[in-house]
């Protein structure tokens, strides 16, 4: 008898089976999260009816006149919000390419003579693996909190914790596109008689740079997300602001600091979009070139007239004369707050140790001796752990499961192919202007509401959804599934974008609806994808929900918040924060795991 | 003597690609080597372009043996040997100068390439343009690769193969993917190149007209076995016939 085959496959009732799984996991995490209050704590009168209203000058009127006017504060705030971004980027993105090549296998010496080399170069390829992996599991706000503690409140410091998960992130996905590449043009210059190296350098870093491009400025979009939402730890940006103006009831004033981010990420967003867009398509020739002089002056002419696109180099100088002005503003006589504060040396070592003292677990610290430590830790599991990681996950599970069914029946309304007055670009009869309009206008009014859901960082939502429906999860676990709602619609709707139009249009052509089409064609054919893809924002959710509970809902970061303000128990809080990570540790797996049986299927 | 083989067999796993080859070819001639689909000529290809090691005979590439080569003197064997695949193995998004310049890696360290891929010297540029110029394509120097035609890429190819100055010359299926105008601009050009330069020619073709036009040498593969070798009018007509037979020919 053969061994049945453990290798995971979705067929037609896989994939229904899969979606009641999905359904019943959301019911089993509603369960577990309780109900929703009755009531709101204190009023919230005028939140809404302000959106209209947004405020230019400050609404609090005992403000001294010589006080900075509402909207130069506000927009220096988006300024630093801006620079600070720029600053963990330009960290970022050098320490995750490094990271990043380590962590990949491509370049590594092949053949008998190679064994020694590779064998030396796989412990280094481990321990890049697991570094990068530590440092994407720990949310870039809970590193920020342990840097503030440990080295002070300095602006650079929370730079550095912003840009610490980022490298992690970074160089994962920089080793992925890398492992990704066809291996064809490396090959051949190999057998050509290059070294692995020269011909990785050659021939595989040119083929990943759009998708590292493209994916470095969605980095750069979610440092801006961070960034501002560094200002609820006291960090100046427009986080700041906009917790004090809610905290206030200003809300008019909270609109405008509210429109200003939106529109700031928005725009790099649409950046991101027209970048990936050039970088995919071959730019056209605007004139043919004559070739007529010596071969000297021919090679000058071709290269002066050699179609390239405009946008990615001007993205490129700006953003290295952008990230220039964010580490030194005086260079361009711009006055900002100092990165660093005065401190002296001695000062800030006597910080790190006794904050390396404050996280040493209590009983080790009191006896000296580690195996104190597994009491202490069992007692923590027992008493709030336990309770606090079920809720975490409850909480991710069910916003990613929430998100997924609201993306999935908004997407054939943004598709671009689908929401058209002719899907598919099929010759569907005469057609009145009218018709056409309201079509583009569907499909506009979609985008634009995912671009918005996913430009908001999830604990701005949070934050003011606690304030508006009371404490309990559901807000937390509303704020997560808004903002992954967009991401997966802008995910998702790539991979319908990418996929093969043929099954599709044949549908079409036999006389079935748009939603028909969607239904037979493009749901089954990018399944796996948009599963892929679900789980992979998972993870994130549940790195984000630990950080949402923070405001209030008991769950592992409620933990870590009270250990930090209450009891200032560095190292309870940094058994949360390691609970947290091991959870994410865990879901890396799994889905490396699912990754490869639903590409395989 | 450019290449020598003697009782070659070469198998991947269970299945034997090449059995028992053995064959001579001198420096500046030009050998097309025909057969069906699967019949071994990528394979015997790559064994001569040292991409392979035999499973058992030996393979001499300008008197050298690769199998008794350390890596340095294998890397610097390769260099001499220029290889066009069938898929062409060129970067698509960048612009053909730089897949031209990708053919001289091999004499450079790594600083150097790294100079190269940041600042290609006029020497080089000019170099290449001239060779770009050979294969009919000089205006496409600073054009995106992958925005060139099927034709042009794999003239591409052959600039980057002749960067590469080499003594032996290897083409996998070159006319596979190009219409019949095309295919036999192309193969003109490589006899010639290689008259031109006393480059030895190795081509893999399954068109039998076009091989019997150009090349003064058939070497015809069936099954991974050698079923000829000879000029192209010695070559009878039976022959060519039970080249492409197929296997189940018996039925009809």
């Amino acid at each position: 008898m053969d061994k049945p085959s453990c290798r995971l496959t979705l067929r037609a009732s896989g994939r229904k089976l899969t979606v009641l799984a999905l359904l019943f996991f959301l019911a089993v995490c509603a369960w577990i999260l309780g109900p929703m209050p009755e009531r709101p704590p204190g009023s919230t009168e005028g939140f809404w009816a302000a959106a209209l209203h947004p405020a230019l000058t400050d609404q609090n009127q005992s403000l001294p006149d010589d006080a900075t006017p509402f909207i130069i504060r506000i927009l220096r705030e988006l300024g630093t919000t801006l620079r600070y971004a720029f600053i963990a980027m330009s960290m970022a993105v050098p320490a995750g390419i490094i990271l990043g090549f380590f962590s990949s296998t491509v370049w590594w010496p092949e053949g008998s003579q190679g064994r020694l080399m590779r064998l030396l170069l796989r412990p280094i390829h481990i321990t890049v693996r697991f570094t990068i992996t530590l440092m994407r599991s720990i949310h870039e706000l809970i590193w920020a909190i342990f840097f503030l503690a440990a080295l002070g409140h300095d602006p650079l410091t929370a730079c550095v914790a912003l840009a610490l998960p980022f490298t992690g992130t970074l160089a994962k996905v920089f080793s992925e596109i890398i492992d990704e590449q066809s291996p064809e043009a490396r090959d051949h210059v190999i057998s050509s008689g290059a070294s692995p190296v020269q011909a990785f350098l050659t021939t595989l870093i040119p083929q990943t740079l759009p998708d590292m491009a493209t994916y470095t400025l969605y980095r750069f979009e979610c440092a801006l997300r961070s960034s501002a939402v560094l200002g609820f730890i006291g960090i100046e940006t427009i986080g700041l602001s906009i917790r004090r103006s809610f905290e206030n009831n200003f809300y008019n004033e909270l609109w405008t600091e509210l429109y200003l981010l939106l529109a700031m990420i928005v725009i790099v967003d649409i950046l991101g979009a027209q970048l990936r867009k050039r970088l995919h398509q071959i730019p056209p020739r605007k004139q043919l070139v004559k070739l007529e002089g010596t071969p000297e002056e021919n090679i000058k002419k071709l290269k002066r007239m050699a179609p390239r696109w405009k946008l990615t180099r001007l993205l490129l100088c700006s953003s290295v004369i952008l990230t220039w002005i964010a580490w030194f503003p005086g260079m361009v006589q711009i006055d900002t707050e100092s990165l660093t504060q005065e401190s002296g040396p001695m000062n800030r070592m006597d910080r790190i140790s006794s904050f390396l003292t404050q996280i040493t677990p209590q009983p080790v610290h009191e006896s000296g001796s580690w195996r104190d430590a597994i009491p202490w830790a069992t007692e923590l599991w027992q008493d709030n752990g336990h309770d606090a990681l079920t809720n975490t996950l409850a909480m991710a599970t069910a916003a990613i499961i929430i998100s997924a069914l609201a993306a999935w029946l908004f997407l054939p309304w943004a598709s671009r192919a689908l929401a058209s007055a002719q899907p598919m670009d099929i010759f569907s009869g005469r057609l009145s202007k009218c018709r056409d309009l309201a079509w583009k206008l569907c499909g506009l009014v979609t985008r634009t509401f995912f671009i918005i859901s996913r430009a908001i960082p999830e604990y701005i939502y949070a934050y003011l959804l606690i304030g508006l429906l009371g404490i309990s999860a559901w807000p937390l676990v509303l704020a997560l599934a808004l903002h992954n709602f967009g991401i997966l619609g802008r995910l998702w709707g790539e991979v319908v974008e990418n996929q093969p139009p043929a099954s599709a249009r044949q549908l079409m052509h036999t006389g079935s609806s748009r939603l028909q089409c969607y239904m037979a064609s493009y749901a089954p054919m990018s399944f796996n994808r948009f599963l892929m893809y679900l789980f992979y924002r998972w993870e994130t959710c549940v790195r984000e929900a630990t950080i949402l509970g923070m405001l209030g809902f008991a769950s592992l970061g409620l933990q870590i918040h009270l250990a930090r303000h209450l009891f200032r128990a560095y190292d309870e809080m940094l058994f949360y924060v390691l609970l947290g990570a091991a959870v994410i540790f865990i879901g890396d797996l799994v889905s490396v795991f699912l990754r490869r049986a639903l590409t395989k299927a | 003597m450019s290449l020598q083989l003697t009782h070659i067999s070469h198998s991947f796993g269970a299945t034997e690609a090449l059995h028992d080859i053995s064959l001579e070819i001198r420096t500046g001639e030009q050998v097309a080597l025909i057969g069906p689909s699967g019949c071994g000529k990528t394979t015997l290809l790559r064994l001569m372009g040292t991409q392979l090691a035999p499973s058992s005979g030996s393979i001499t590439q300008l008197d050298q043996t690769p199998a008794e080569l350390g890596p340095r003197e294998l890397k610097k064997l390769r260099t001499r040997i220029a290889m066009i695949p069938q898929h062409l193995g060129l970067v698509p998004n960048v612009r053909v100068l730089r897949n031209v310049l990708n053919g001289g890696m091999g004499e450079m360290t790594l600083l150097q390439t790294v100079r190269q891929m940041i600042y290609p010297k006029p020497k080089e540029t000019q170099r290449a343009y001239n060779l770009l110029g050979r294969t009919g394509i000089r205006g496409k120097i600073y054009d995106r690769t992958d925005s060139l035609s099927g034709g042009q890429q794999q003239r591409v190819a052959v600039a980057r193969a002749l960067y590469q100055d080499p003594t032996i010359l290897l083409a996998d299926e070159p006319v596979s993917s190009i219409d019949p105008a095309r295919a036999r601009d192309t193969i003109q050009l490589l006899t010639q190149l290689s008259k031109e330069e006393g480059i030895t020619l190795i081509v893999s073709l399954h068109h039998l007209e076009l091989a019997q036009e150009f090349f003064p040498r058939l070497i015809g593969l069936r099954d991974g076995r050698m079923a000829f070798d000879s000029a192209p009018d010695a070559l009878s007509e039976e022959e060519c016939r039970k080249l492409y037979q197929l296997d189940h020919s018996s039925h009809g």
